[in-house]
């Protein structure tokens, strides 16, 4: 029981400490924060738009939270590093939803302020996202007002992994207004997504049998000079390929011989023509293929 | 065959926003009969004038307690189609504002008065669905009998949508809603 009363404890502490920062850095775009035990004391990172309003002039704003948060929340020895959001605060929800409640503190419109955020959120690869205003927007009656784009998971374990929620608050002269934004991040995965690579077969070219009695037997030619249609220009193309001998020119087909630089259609068609010529010449002499 | 109640619309809003206007405009085309605008200011009276009757004073100085009932959300009894033949006066006032109801018409209008009080069911409903829900049990339906969509979605394009958390009645899979509002929030 002990344990379980420990565990509440520290989450209830990580909770007021989380509402005491985004109250204290407000204006400085808070993004999130972490808080890890080390050896040496608890570290408290936190995820920030404009880090030089969390640290302050000779960091002496950083001096004063890492000492309330010693004193208040009885952390030891904590220390206090600032991450900057940097090019992926257009992906963290809290930050767009406290740069949201500032533009509509500032006056902006509903509507402007609304397709703005979505717009930006959109344009940083997020899959989908929902910005939803509540309250006297404009007017004296309650209404919601919901921005939605792209995919946007409302519910069960899949809203839990895939989407960012952040929330922030607008004092407006007709009262408070909520802002919340759900943000699905481009690199979220969805339970129905299946890749898959695609293999592609290699053909497998049939293997050519050595004929059983060889071919300079059989048609009587003992160098491919001797084969007509192919000259001496032929022969330094072929030789050039490392083809020498009239077995590993039969062995070729068509698109083979024309893969040989310098050698066209014509040249390939007429050699092969002639190489057949010569062995249906053999065979009627004799000999069997 | 007795005539139905006069509606009374105690105008409980420090301004007369063109929402409520285009809502008073459906309750009175709702309600047919008599209507009568209590506790007008001057700045409004010259609008509501050309609507319905109006009166500067409110409802509890001009209408008699016995006689009058208040259809307020926070009453334990609900309106019945008897509670029509039996009073003169149905006043109606303070009715939306909030997400969740703050009792503004039991602040404003029944602590303030001995009006006997009914409610129209659980829901937070807007001026002019009050009135219709009022009529069409003045007209021998009972609350059970009307449906109540408890909120809605106006889908203005394929990303924006304004959601209103208010009751609105449904009959026979048909939204009755004020007319002009939908355009009016989208002008907002």
């Amino acid at each position: 029981m002990a344990n379980e009363r420990k565990f509440i404890r520290e989450n209830a502490k990580r909770s007021l400490i989380k509402k005491f920062l985004v109250k204290e850095i407000e204006g400085a775009g808070f993004g999130g924060m972490n808080i890890q035990r080390t050896p040496i004391g608890t570290r408290v990172n936190i995820l920030v738009e404009r880090p030089g309003m969390v640290i302050g002039k000779s960091g002496s704003k950083i001096k004063e939270l890492t000492e309330n948060i010693r004193t208040k929340f009885e952390v030891d020895n904590p220390q206090i590093e600032i991450q900057e959001a940097g090019s992926s605060a257009s992906l963290n929800a809290q930050i767009m939803a406290e740069k949201l409640a500032e533009a509509l503190e500032r006056g902006w419109h509903f509507r402007r302020a609304g397709h703005s955020t979505v717009r930006r959120i959109m344009q940083s690869g997020a899959k989908g996202c929902q910005v939803i205003l509540a309250g006297k927007l404009t007017g004296e009656r309650h209404r919601t007002e919901k921005f939605t784009e792209g995919h946007v998971k409302y519910c069960g374990e899949t809203a839990k992994n895939v989407m960012d929620v952040g929330y922030a608050v607008a004092k407006l002269k007709p009262g408070v207004l909520g802002v919340k934004v759900r943000i699905m991040k481009p690199d979220s995965k969805l339970p129905d997504e299946i890749s898959y690579t695609l293999v592609v077969k290699e053909e497998i070219k049939p293997e050519v049998k050595p004929p059983d009695i060889t071919l300079e037997k059989k048609t009587g030619i003992k160098h491919i000079t001797q084969i007509p249609g192919i000259g001496p220009s032929v022969v330094k193309k072929l030789e050039k390929a490392k083809i020498t001998s009239l077995e590993e020119l039969y062995a070729m087909n068509l698109d083979d011989l024309m893969a040989i630089e310098g050698i066209g259609n014509k040249t390939a068609e007429l050699i092969v023509k002639n190489i057949r010529k010569l062995l249906e010449e053999g065979t009627k002499n004799g000999f069997k293929s | 065959m007795k005539k139905h109640p006069t509606l009374v619309v105690e105008h409980c809003e420090p301004i007369l926003s063109e929402w409520l206007l285009l809502e008073y405009k459906h309750a009175v085309v709702i309600w047919e009969n008599e209507v009568v605008f209590t506790r007008v200011t001057k700045k409004t009276a010259n609008v509501l004038k050309n609507i319905g009757r109006i009166e500067k004073e409110k409802a509890q100085d001009i209408f008699s307690h016995k006689s009058s009932v208040v259809l307020d959300p926070q009453a334990e009894k609900p309106l019945t189609p008897s509670d029509c033949k039996k009073f003169d006066v149905i006043i109606v006032g303070g009715l939306l504002g909030y997400e969740k109801p703050k009792g503004r018409t039991k602040k404003m209008i029944s602590n303030r008065s001995d009006f006997q009080q009914r409610n129209l069911g659980p829901y937070q409903l807007s001026i002019d669905g009050a009135v219709f829900v009022a009529k069409a049990i003045c007209l021998g339906m009972t609350l059970k009998d009307i449906e109540i969509a408890s909120e809605i979605e106006i889908i203005h394009d394929k990303v924006h949508s304004t959601i209103l958390p208010f009751g609105y009645p449904v009959i026979q899979n048909i939204l009755i809603i004020t007319p002009g509002l939908v355009e009016y929030l989208e002008k907002l």
